[in-house]
């Protein structure tokens, strides 16, 4: 019993994470694509956070109330009491994983097309909210001065994590893992069974002993906080926040389009959406097209839906199979 | 009344359920025995499905009381009951059609009753119920590539996975073949020397005089006769109610429910 077969997917998998984790110390990219992939990898972890929901059966279009709240949490605890990032952070994750909840009571009974709607229209309450209570939140002047992340002190050395590429590329990277390692269990684990019944059938899910309401408000718990913490990530970033520019419709659909390329239904599918898409859009549409470059992600939305269906990771898989 | 059999296994008490104001079940009133086999019988529209969504907490009564096995389970959750012990077929089969076969039973042996860790370890016990209802050969297809006949076979293997003690079973036999039908016959059957007791829904009357003991007829949302199989298929009221139907609705409804399979 002792045989080991080497199983592909492992295989693919352990080259991946070697790859991505050595190419920055050999010094074959510059800062630019080190950055571009770090932030690859952070629109990575969103798409992975969105799809958890997706997951269940129903598409959220409204993703960037968590994103946002995520954003203002951290950076109202910033402003106000200088907490360190770590802190403000993880508060940040909390107060999305608290309109999560929110999300749960209200849009229960809603699926399908009214649940979308809802959720789209749940992103311009926080927003307004934020926009008009000029007391608290400085409105829609925005905060600036927002601290950086912290440095990282370790046998003498000194990393800005906030400053340096390739420290803010392994950051995202763990981020990413943490993300997709969730995002694994919802495919390979009992939980992951009770989730792919109830995107199947709900009703038939229920009667066969499957706590319907439990797995889709742990799916949904977690899409939020994953999001919301992505969230309070960025003000640190790039020191300033403001409403439009955390609660916007491109940070809903971004998640939406980057999994439906890589593949909804596929594990590794949002990663792959993700690592290819955003350094394309970045290396090569914006210089090519310096305005528009955003309309290619409508373009591939939609030649995603008509062509592959499935996502190119589903495409790839078959491809891959019958080859 | 079916023989030396004392112990009472599902009973339902005065439920009552509307909807808009139209009522869907009146005062109706059950005892279904240990290891009992009850049909269900009735014209379109006689509430026979509303009672199994009550039973299984699809639908919450307005009034009245479930008892399974003296345990009141009025209003709880599907999952629960299923955890209680009682699995359910769908009228109009509801499988997980991308998973295979093999993958929809799985599913009823991890969650259903006793369905808990170790579930990778089910993969032999899945093979033999869907040997039992003679679908092993399609184990591996997806599960939206099977005809009518196999999907309703396999609402009934899925459903067993879940380990129930009484089975509710929704139109089995409807819409197919007399050869479909006859496994449908052997299938209950063959539940029925498993120690199952079975609550079966026959619009057609297909299983009903072969199998049941006992049968309830509802009509409009009322029970209208109980008895032995040929004390309610001679009722002048059950005839009526089914002749009534054939002159409003029958042609209709044979057009949608009683083709053999054919696709």
């Amino acid at each position: 019993m002792m045989k080991k077969t080497v199983n592909p997917p492992v295989l693919l998998g352990t080259a991946f994470l070697l790859f991505f984790s050595l190419w920055p110390l050999t010094g074959v990219g510059t800062d630019l694509h080190c950055r571009v992939l770090g932030f690859a990898f952070y629109y990575g972890a969103l798409a992975l956070a969105w799809n958890l929901l997706a997951l269940t059966g129903v598409i959220s279009l409204g993703h960037a109330a968590f994103f946002g709240l995520g954003a203002y949490g951290s950076a109202l605890l910033d402003h106000y009491w200088k907490l360190s990032p770590c802190i403000t952070i993880l508060a940040g994750g909390g107060l999305g994983t608290v309109y999560g909840i929110l999300w749960h009571l209200v849009f229960k009974k809603l699926r399908g097309a009214p649940f979308a709607l809802a959720t789209l229209a749940s992103v311009e309450v926080p927003k307004i909210l934020i926009d008009n209570w000029d007391g608290l939140t400085l409105g829609s002047r925005g905060i600036t001065g927002i601290s950086d992340l912290p440095s990282l002190q370790w046998a003498g050395l000194s990393v800005l994590l906030g400053r340096d590429p390739r420290a803010l590329y392994y950051l995202f990277f763990a981020l990413m893992l943490t993300v997709g390692w969730v995002h694994r269990r919802a495919f390979r684990s009992r939980w992951g069974w009770a989730i792919r019944s109830i995107r199947e059938d709900e009703t038939a899910a229920a009667s066969l002993g499957v706590n319907v309401v439990r797995t889709r408000f742990q799916a949904l718990l977690l899409s939020a906080f994953f999001t919301a913490l992505c969230g309070a990530i960025y003000p640190h970033l790039l020191g300033l926040v403001e409403p439009p520019l955390v609660f916007s419709l491109h940070l809903s659909a971004l998640p939406l389009v980057l999994s439906i390329f890589g593949g909804r239904h596929q594990p590794y599918g949002p990663i792959l959406g993700a690592l290819v898409l955003y350094p394309l859009d970045q290396l090569l549409f914006h210089s090519l097209l310096p305005v528009g470059h955003d309309a290619v992600y409508g373009l591939v939305v939609i030649l995603t839906l008509l062509f592959f269906p499935q996502g190119i990771g589903a495409w790839l898989q078959t491809r891959l199979r019958s080859a | 009344m079916a023989p030396n059999k004392a112990q009472v296994c599902l009973e339902l008490r005065h439920i009552e359920i509307g909807f808009g104001g139209v009522p869907l079940l009146k005062d109706i009133g059950l005892r279904v025995e240990e290891q009992e086999i009850v049909s269900i019988i009735g014209p379109n529209g006689a509430g026979k499905t509303t009672l199994f969504n009550v039973i299984c907490g699809h639908l919450h009564p307005d009034r009245g009381t479930v008892l399974f096995r003296g345990e009141d389970i009025t209003r709880r959750p599907p999952h629960h009951i299923c955890h209680r012990g009682i699995g359910r077929t769908f009228q109009i089969a509801r499988p997980f059609p991308e998973m295979t076969p093999w993958e929809n039973v799985m599913v009823g042996l991890s969650f259903g009753k006793r369905g808990r860790p170790g579930w990778a370890s089910h993969g032999d016990e899945a093979m033999e119920l869907l040997a039992m209802v003679q679908l092993e050969h399609k184990a591996q297809l997806p599960a939206r590539e099977l005809t009518l006949s196999e999907l309703r076979r396999l609402e009934v293997a899925r459903a067993l996975a879940t380990r129930p003690d009484l089975l509710l079973l929704d139109e089995i036999a409807a819409g197919l073949s007399p050869q479909a039908v006859k496994q449908a016959v052997d299938l209950v059957k063959g539940l029925r020397s498993r120690g199952l007791t079975l609550l079966i829904i026959d619009h057609f009357l297909n299983l009903t005089a072969k199998v049941s003991d006992r049968l309830v007829a509802l009509d409009q949302g009322e029970k209208i006769m109980e008895g032995t199989p040929v004390e309610v298929l001679q009722c002048p009221d059950v005839i009526s109610a089914y002749l009534g139907e054939s002159r409003q609705k029958v042609v209709k409804d044979d057009k949608i429910e009683s083709h053999p399979e054919s696709n």
